[in-house]
């Protein structure tokens, strides 16, 4: 089961409206590389790792991915809480705001809602480890997409911190992908 | 825009002074040392928590970012801040302790942070009200989980 704590693992305030910058990061709510394929991406592969490091790190792993998953959400939410339907039509997000209102919705910078198709569970250890290592790599680089288009440090402290713990993820999984392969497992 | 200056210098000689409980329960000032050894190269919690990092060996820069200062504006804050760097440093440790279950050094580590870290989620519950729904400074009227902010609230 899961508890919730009632706080953000990493702190965000963000001062100023950007609607502009809200269409973008709604990629990491519910795009291909978003937090919330990344968590159900390890909570399903877990159940099938053939040991309990495997069990741990992605029980571990995934449940990090959900608090990530809250704060992009907290990052959106707070870019459009002031914006009046007019604003919102000028940044282009009038489609969004029929549908949603300012409410969130998982889609990607594009509005594609999100697929389960973003991920893949083969029940083979090392392929999935392999899948989890791109991926983080995948969520990196997007990470890094988004840090080129903003300037503003409210926004950027909490997405390079975002993009630190993808490097972090990404190494504990080749790590554990890397003692599989010798231990052949 | 000149974030390379902060270190944790900065951040102590800059929030101490604000506040009353430099030498009470919620003080860090035993904590934050940064732990080498052998085998491990870790960040003091505050520097781990503001790189998203807790393994020296495993930061890695984006082009010339470095780390943001996190800003406090009121006490509630600063303890929440405690609070979250002293758990990042103890969840970083457990992804570590997964992979490597037999590290006596990264469990003592990991033992200290965790403990450290329950202590100041029970001093923050009592200041602030409830972060965890099974925290006892939830039962009273009215319901204290459902009061203050919200964590995407500012």
């Amino acid at each position: 089961m899961w508890a919730y704590e009632k706080r953000l693992q990493y702190p965000i305030n963000i001062k100023k409206k950007d609607l502009r910058m809200a269409k973008l990061l709604v990629t990491q709510y519910g795009g291909s590389q978003s937090e919330l394929a990344a968590a159900l991406r390890y909570l399903n592969q877990r159940y099938t790792m053939p040991d309990n490091r495997g069990k741990a790190l992605l029980t571990d792993i995934g449940t990090e991915e959900l608090a990530h998953l809250e704060m992009i959400a907290t990052m959106i939410y707070q870019l459009m809480k002031d914006a009046t339907p007019e604003e919102i039509k000028a940044a282009g997000l009038d489609s969004h705001y029929a549908e949603h209102k300012k409410g969130l919705y998982p889609t990607d910078a594009n509005g594609v809602p999100f697929t389960v198709s973003y991920f893949s569970t083969t029940g083979d250890p090392k392929a999935d480890l392999m899948e989890d290592m791109a991926a983080e790599q995948k969520a990196r680089a997007v990470y890094e997409n988004l840090i080129d288009l903003t300037d503003d440090p409210d926004v950027l402290g909490p997405l390079l911190w975002l993009r630190q713990r993808e490097v972090v993820h990404y190494n504990r999984f080749k790590e554990l992908f890397d003692m599989y392969l010798e231990e052949g497992l | 825009m000149n974030y390379n200056m902060f270190d944790e210098i900065d951040y102590f000689t800059n929030f101490k002074g604000n506040s009353n409980m430099n030498n009470g329960p919620l003080s860090l000032d035993n904590y934050n040392e940064s732990e080498t050894s052998n085998k491990l190269s870790l960040y003091t919690p505050y520097e781990g928590y503001t790189r998203g990092n807790m393994f020296k060996n495993l930061y890695n820069q984006y082009k010339n970012y470095t780390p943001y200062k996190i800003k406090v504006n009121s006490e509630q804050e600063e303890v929440m801040l405690n609070l979250g760097q002293i758990s990042f440093a103890a969840h970083d440790l457990s992804l570590y302790l997964d992979n490597f279950p037999n590290d006596k050094e990264a469990l003592e580590l990991f033992s200290k942070y965790r403990k450290m870290a329950n202590e100041l989620i029970q001093n923050y519950e009592r200041r602030y009200g409830p972060i965890n729904v099974s925290s006892t400074d939830n039962m009273k009227t009215p319901y204290a989980w459902e009061q203050d902010k919200w964590p995407w609230e500012m």
